[in-house]
C-alpha cells in the first residue's frame, strides 16, 4: 500500500470521524500523540477511530494495552494498518 | 404536619423474571437469573448475545386500541397491577408519569433503516405509531386511568427516577391526589447494538461490584407504582406499602458516556434525599444500588456512597439487581423502587447476582447470593444515566412513624418569575458560531441550538450555572439521526456500528449536552408531548421548582430532510434547521433573594378540555393580547366565538424557525409584550383537545 496516501486517508478519515471541524486533515503531524496531546480526544473518540479504522481497512485492532500502542500516533496506526490490512 | 408523608399504595412490575412485582421479588430472592441468549432477532455479528429479555408479553388489550408497541404492553401489564393492587378507581388516578428511553422504537427500527436507505417501507404508517416516545404513557393513561394527565419525562437511565421524582413532587405539592409513576423499556436494536458499540457490554452477563466485571446487560420490563398522600391513602383505608420518604435528582455535567469519577453529585443528591426525609446516613439499612456493572460505574458508585454516608459505606449491605434482571435502561429507577418497597414489606434482601469475586477496591460490604433475611428499615436507591442525570431516593418501611421533617413541601408557587427569555435565531447559525467548535463537534443542531439559548439566558441573567436545573420538550427525539445510524448498521453490521454516535441519539443527549456544556448540576431531563412539549416541561418545572434551584424551560426542534420527508412535507434543502427556545425561571422568594431583575411573571394555569376552555374564556376578562403556539385555526375559531375575539393576536411559530413545540417560543413572545407595555398576556395551545393557558404579567 501506498504509505502517503494511506497516511492521508487516516488523516482525512480521523477528521470526519471524529468531527474535528476546526482542524484541517494536512495538520496533524505524523508523530504528534492523538490521544492525551494538543487534539484532546477521550476514550469515546478511540472506540469510535478504531471501529472506523477496522471497517474501512478490514484489519481488527485488539484491545487494551496493545491498542494503545497502536493509536499512538498517526505513525503507529498507519503502520498497523499497513502491516495487518489484505 | 401529619399525614402529609407520600404513601406507596401499590406496586406494578414485568421483568425477565416474572409477570408481577412480587414473582419478580420472590425469583430474585431465589437467585434466579433473567440475563441469558438472546432469542429476538437473530443474526448480525454483536459481540455481545445476552440480555435480559421478558418471555411473555402480555397483549394489553382491554380498554381504548389494542396497544401499538412492546413498550406499551409492557408498561400497561405492570401498571394494570399496580392500580389494581392500590385499590384507588381508575378514575382516581389524577396523573400518569412514565420515565423512557425508546418507546415504540422497537417497531419502528426497521423501517426507519429502510427509509434511511431510499427504499418506501410498506408497513411505515403502522410501525411508526407507536415511535413517539410520549405514546406510551398516553396508551398507559387510556388502559388504566382515563381522563389522567400523561406525561413523559427521560434521562436515559434515570429516566424513571424522574418519573418518580416528578410524582411525589405533585403530591407533596397536593396537585393531584393519586398518581401512577413508573418507567418502561424494551429491548430494541438501537439500544444492544449501540451499548455494545460502546464496549458496555459483558458477553457474559453482568457481575457487578465483581473484581471481573466488564459491563451490563440489557434487560427489559416495566414498574409502575401508585403513590398517595398519607391523609388520602388513610381516609380510603388503604394499604401502605411503604414511604417514599425523600428524593433528590441531579446532574454530574461532565461526559456524556463517561461517570464523573469522584462520585460528587450522586453522593450530593443522596444527601439531599436524606436531608428532605429527615434522616441520618446510619438509618440506611440496604443500599440497592443503580450497580451496573460496568467498571466505571460500580467504582463510581463506590466513591459516592463513600462521600455521601462517611463510615457507614463500609458497613451499609448493598446489592444490585442487574445482576439478575439487566439493565433495563428507562425502567431500571422503577423496579428498583419496586424491589425497595418489597424488601422493606417482605423482609429479604436480594443479592447481586454474579457477583462471586468483590472487588476489593470498591470497599462495599456486599449482600453476595443468596439473599439475606433483614428486617430492613431504609432502603436508598440510586439511579444514574449516561448523559449525567443523577437520582436518589429514600424508602421507609410502612411502620415506621412520622418525623417532623418528612418530606412535603407546600404548595406550587402561584406564579413564576421569568429571569430571561431567549429564542434561537431562525437557522440556528448564529448560535453554532458562539459555541466553542471543540466542545460541540459532536452536537446536532437541537444542541448547538438549546445549548445557546440556555447559555444567553444564563449570561442576560447573571446566574451561575452550578445550581441551575434544566427540563426541555421536544416531540420526536433526533429521528434523522437514528435512522441513519440504525441504516449504517443494517449496511455494515452491528459489529461496525459508530460508537460516538449512539449517545447522541437517546432522546435525553440534547439536554444532557446542553448540561454538560453549561455545568447545570441542577435537575435535568427531557419532556415528551408532541406539539405541545413545552407546555408539558412547563408543568414540570413548576412541579419541582423551589426558592434555592433556578430552572431553564423550553423546547427545541430540528427540521431535517428525513423527517420532512416522513411527514409528507417539502424536504428542505440542507443542512438541517434547528430552533430553541427557553426560560429562566425562579420562585418570587428566590428571584427577591438574588435581586434578581423579573421580565415577567408567569401563571401556568391546568390544561383543560375545549367546553371548559371556551367557559374560562367567556367567564375570565380578556388579557391585554393573546400568543397562540400551537392549534392556530382550532384556536382562532375558540376565540373568534368568546369575548377575547377582539383581543390582538401574536402567532408564534411563523417566525420562529422550525418549531413543532413552539410553546416556549409563545412565552418568549409574551415576555417580550410584557417588557414592551403589555400588562397581561395570555398564551395559548391547543392539542388533542385540550387547551393549555400560560398567564404572562408585569412584574
Amino acid at each position: 500500500m501506498d504509505r502517503a496516501r494511506l497516511l492521508d486517508e487516516l488523516r482525512t478519515l480521523i477528521v470526519e470521524e471524529l468531527e474535528l471541524r476546526d482542524v484541517a486533515p494536512a495538520d496533524l503531524a505524523e508523530d504528534a500523540p492523538l490521544f492525551g496531546g494538543e487534539l484532546a480526544l477521550d476514550s469515546l473518540d478511540a472506540l469510535q477511530l478504531v471501529v472506523a479504522v477496522e471497517e474501512r481497512w478490514g484489519v481488527r485492532i485488539p484491545e487494551g494495552d496493545e491498542a494503545r500502542e497502536i493509536l499512538r500516533s498517526l505513525r503507529t496506526l498507519s503502520e498497523f494498518v499497513a502491516a495487518q490490512s489484505p | 404536619m401529619s399525614g402529609r408523608r407520600v404513601a406507596v399504595t401499590g406496586v406494578g412490575a414485568i421483568t425477565a423474571l416474572g409477570g408481577t412485582a412480587t414473582e419478580t421479588f420472590r425469583a430474585l430472592v431465589e437467585g434466579r437469573r433473567g440475563i441469558g441468549p438472546v432469542r429476538w432477532r437473530e443474526g448480525g455479528d454483536h459481540r455481545t448475545r445476552v440480555a435480559a429479555e421478558v418471555a411473555a408479553v402480555p397483549d394489553g388489550g382491554g380498554l381504548g386500541p389494542a396497544p401499538r408497541s412492546r413498550c406499551e404492553r409492557l408498561a400497561i401489564a405492570a401498571a394494570r397491577e399496580a392500580v389494581a393492587v392500590s385499590g384507588v378507581s381508575p378514575g382516581g388516578v389524577g396523573g400518569v408519569v412514565v420515565g423512557t428511553t425508546t418507546g415504540g422504537m422497537r417497531e419502528a427500527e426497521r423501517a426507519l433503516a429502510r427509509l434511511a436507505r431510499g427504499d418506501a417501507p410498506p408497513d411505515l404508517g403502522e410501525a411508526l405509531l407507536g415511535y413517539p416516545l410520549s405514546a406510551t404513557a398516553e396508551a398507559v393513561a387510556r388502559a388504566v386511568a382515563p381522563g389522567a394527565v400523561a406525561r413523559t419525562v427521560t434521562s436515559a437511565c434515570s429516566s424513571a427516577a424522574a418519573a418518580i421524582a416528578l410524582g411525589s413532587a405533585a403530591i407533596e405539592r397536593g396537585l393531584v391526589r393519586a398518581v401512577l409513576v413508573g418507567g418502561v423499556d424494551a429491548l430494541c436494536h438501537l439500544t444492544w447494538v449501540g451499548f455494545d458499540a460502546l464496549g458496555a457490554l459483558d458477553p457474559e452477563g453482568c457481575r457487578p461490584f465483581d473484581r471481573r466485571r466488564a459491563g451490563l446487560s440489557i434487560g427489559e420490563g416495566a414498574a409502575f407504582l401508585v403513590l398517595e398522600r398519607e391523609a388520602d391513602a388513610a381516609a380510603r383505608g388503604a394499604r401502605v406499602w411503604a414511604w417514599l420518604a425523600g428524593w433528590a435528582l441531579g446532574a454530574e455535567a461532565f461526559h456524556p458516556t463517561q461517570p464523573e469519577p469522584s462520585g460528587a453529585r450522586p453522593a450530593a443528591a443522596v444527601r439531599a434525599a436524606l436531608e428532605r426525609a429527615g434522616l441520618a446516613p446510619s438509618a440506611i439499612d440496604w443500599v440497592n444500588a443503580h450497580g451496573t456493572g460496568t467498571p466505571q460505574n460500580d467504582a463510581m458508585e463506590a466513591a459516592a456512597l463513600r462521600l455521601a454516608l462517611g463510615e457507614a459505606a463500609a458497613t451499609v449491605r448493598v446489592s444490585s439487581c442487574k445482576g439478575q434482571l439487566g439493565h433495563t435502561l428507562g425502567a431500571a429507577g422503577a423496579v428498583a423502587a419496586v424491589v425497595s418497597v418489597l424488601a422493606l414489606v417482605e423482609r429479604w434482601l436480594p443479592a447481586t447476582g454474579g457477583l462471586t469475586e468483590p472487588d476489593p477496591a470498591l470497599g462495599l460490604r456486599h449482600v453476595a447470593p443468596p439473599a439475606e433475611r433483614v428486617d430492613a428499615r431504609v432502603v436508598l436507591s440510586t439511579s444514574f444515566g449516561v448523559g449525567g442525570a443523577v437520582a436518589a431516593r429514600l424508602f421507609e418501611h410502612a411502620e415506621a412513624p412520622p418525623r417532623a421533617s418528612a418530606a412535603g413541601g407546600g404548595p406550587a408557587p402561584a406564579t413564576l418569575c421569568v429571569t430571561a427569555a431567549v429564542a434561537s435565531a431562525r437557522d440556528g447559525g448564529a448560535a453554532r458560531r458562539a459555541l466553542e467548535p471543540r466542545r460541540t463537534r459532536r452536537f446536532d443542531g437541537a444542541s448547538m441550538a438549546l445549548t445557546a439559548v440556555c447559555a444567553d439566558a444564563l449570561a442576560t441573567a447573571g446566574v451561575a450555572a452550578r445550581g441551575v436545573g434544566l427540563v426541555a420538550g421536544n416531540g420526536l427525539g433526533a429521528l434523522g439521526r437514528a435512522a441513519a445510524f440504525l441504516a449504517r448498521v443494517d449496511q455494515s453490521g452491528p459489529r461496525f456500528a459508530p460508537p460516538a454516535e449512539f449517545p447522541q441519539i437517546v432522546p435525553f443527549a440534547t439536554v444532557g449536552n446542553a448540561s454538560i456544556y453549561l455545568g447545570l448540576e441542577g435537575p435535568v431531563v427531557g419532556v415528551a408531548d408532541l406539539e405541545t412539549s413545552a407546555e408539558a416541561a412547563l408543568a414540570v418545572v413548576a412541579a419541582w421548582i423551589d426558592d434555592e434551584t433556578p430552572f431553564l424551560c423550553g423546547a427545541y426542534d430540528v427540521v431535517d430532510a428525513f423527517t420532512e420527508r416522513l411527514f409528507g412535507g417539502d424536504p428542505p434543502e440542507a443542512p438541517p434547521t434547528a430552533a430553541a427556545a427557553v426560560l429562566l425561571v425562579e420562585t418570587p422568594a428566590g428571584a427577591a433573594r438574588r435581586g434578581a431583575h423579573v421580565l415577567a411573571r408567569l401563571e401556568p394555569l391546568d390544561a383543560r378540555p375545549l367546553p371548559a376552555a371556551r367557559a374560562w374564556l367567556a367567564a375570565t376578562a380578556p388579557a391585554g393580547a393573546v400568543v397562540v403556539g400551537t392549534g392556530g385555526a382550532e384556536l382562532a375559531a375558540l376565540l373568534a366565538e368568546s369575548p377575547w375575539a377582539a383581543v390582538p393576536r401574536t402567532v408564534a411559530g411563523s417566525d420562529g424557525g422550525p418549531h413543532r413545540a413552539p410553546g416556549t417560543l409563545a412565552l418568549v413572545r409574551a415576555v417580550e409584550l410584557v417588557e414592551a407595555g403589555a400588562r397581561e398576556v395570555v398564551a395559548l395551545a391547543l392539542a388533542r383537545g385540550q387547551v393549555h393557558l400560560t398567564r404572562v404579567s408585569a412584574p
